[in-house]
């Protein structure tokens, strides 16, 4: 049952900064603070895709957007499908992108996210919401970026402590 | 690489497509509406461990830590009761004599809506739309397209109903239209949520509708959605320019949506019936 190469390695901690993405994601800040939450699931995946790429990608982000849709009780499969696109960019180019410094993947973290608010914003005109290019969302995307590196360092001591290569 | 991008890829395509199938279903069917609930369970621990905060926050701010305050609060709600109790005085003789007049024209008699007082549930849902998720499900019968009222006027209905909790959306919201009535004319129309601010806007009115700036906007029951003569909002801005066919007409919701801690929940006493087509305006009425 125990497998010779993972052994020691908490794979858990994925799975528990994940659900703490989740708990941030749907925490309620006050409309104040609402408007700088950057999208948390977001950074924690994109995280996760480039620094252990074998085991996070497409179906973790999948199921993590379908897991917010349930939780935000929003439109089922929205946030499931743009979060498994993320997952499959930042998946293909993780080896390149991990060889960058950490201001330069802020700057592709602005981008990916960008592209989600984008899609987003596509889906809302699609449904004929009114308010579909609210700034709002390109504020969570700016804070997503300008949060990159915090979120960065923190879960790179995190994903050492927990012996993860 | 040794991860496999073009197996990714598969997956990809399939999960994308399975997102776009659910989507769907979500939209057009109600399928999902089952498996909701159930699979809503899951993100239960994600909730509760994000109203912690909110839990915190309002437990420092009810701490009575001023107590000046507190007798001010006290003395306010006071008086506001006395007000409201001179006042219902008068609503029981008129609702007596509207019996009995109801009785001799052998009409159906009022029975009351049952309520049910529901908590918000300090979580931030949907970031993509004016909703709030609320402490009641389907155990205590909530279902979806019920009303939900506060003490001054619609707030909204019910749009997805789980076990425990629900979500509500706001009569602002973008996908929300209310058909109403305005009191003072009898003009039906449809209110529609904005998405953007406090307001409501009123649109395809021709440039002669009887409507003014303070009209006061009732449920109309058109529709059936909405019991009707609920308040909903006050005409605050009407419009009209040579460029336009149309009025451009906004109005302001009764209820106190910026600020929502409680709400009720209705189950009108009788199925919605609309209001009577209004009878023709008489200036000598008048």
């Amino acid at each position: 049952m125990v497998r010779i190469g993972y052994a020691g390695k908490r794979w858990w901690v994925i799975a528990l900064s994940f659900f703490f993405a989740l708990c941030f994601s749907v925490m309620a800040l006050g409309p104040m603070w609402a408007l700088w939450a950057p999208d948390w699931v977001s950074l924690v995946l994109i995280y996760w895709c480039l620094a252990v790429p074998v085991r996070v990608g497409v179906g973790v982000g999948w199921t993590m957007g379908l897991l917010l849709d349930f939780a935000t009780f929003g439109l089922i499969g929205r946030l499931a499908l743009t979060k498994a696109l993320m997952a499959y960019i930042a998946q293909r180019f993780a080896l390149r992108l991990r060889a960058f410094p950490v201001w330069q993947q802020a700057c592709a973290v602005f981008l990916l996210l960008g592209m989600e608010a984008l899609i987003i914003t596509l889906f809302a005109l699609m449904m004929g919401e009114s308010d579909a290019g609210r700034p709002g969302r390109w504020v969570a995307v700016l804070m997503g970026a300008v949060l990159w590196p915090v979120i960065f360092i923190s879960l790179r001591r995190m994903r050492r402590w927990a012996r993860l290569p | 690489m040794t991860y496999g991008i073009g197996r990714s890829r598969t997956r990809l395509v399939v999960l994308a497509l399975l997102s776009l199938v659910l989507m769907g279903l979500d939209t057009y069917t109600d399928s999902l509406k089952q498996t909701r609930p159930i699979v809503g369970l899951i993100v239960v621990p994600v909730h509760l461990v994000a109203m912690i905060p909110g839990l915190i926050l309002a437990r420092a701010n009810s701490l009575p830590l001023d107590v000046v305050r507190l007798q001010q609060d006290y003395q306010a709600l006071k008086e506001n009761r006395l007000l409201l109790n001179s006042r219902l005085q008068r609503f029981e003789a008129i609702e007596a004599e509207n019996d009995r007049l109801r009785s001799l024209l052998s009409a159906t008699g009022y029975t009351p809506d049952e309520v049910l007082l529901a908590e918000v549930v300090q979580v931030n849902v949907d970031p993509y739309s004016r909703t709030l998720l609320i402490n009641r499900g389907t155990v205590e019968g909530v279902y979806e397209g019920q009303v939900a009222l506060d003490a001054n006027g619609l707030l909204g209905q019910v749009v997805r109903s789980g076990v425990f909790r629900s979500t509500v959306a706001l009569i602002t919201d973008s996908t929300q239209a209310i058909p109403v009535m305005s009191v003072r004319s009898g003009l039906h129309v449809l209110a529609y949520g904005t998405g953007q601010g406090n307001a409501l806007t009123l649109p395809f009115l021709e440039p002669t509708a009887n409507l003014r700036e303070g009209d006061v906007l009732v449920t109309s029951g058109l529709g059936q959605r909405f019991p009707r003569g609920y308040p909903v909002a006050r005409v605050t801005r009407v419009v009209s320019s040579l460029e336009e066919s149309f009025l451009r007409v906004t109005a302001l919701p009764l209820a106190q949506l910026d600020s929502i801690s409680e709400l009720l929940l209705l189950w009108p006493a009788k199925p919605v019936v609309p209001f009577d087509i209004p009878p023709k305006q008489d200036p000598s009425s008048g």
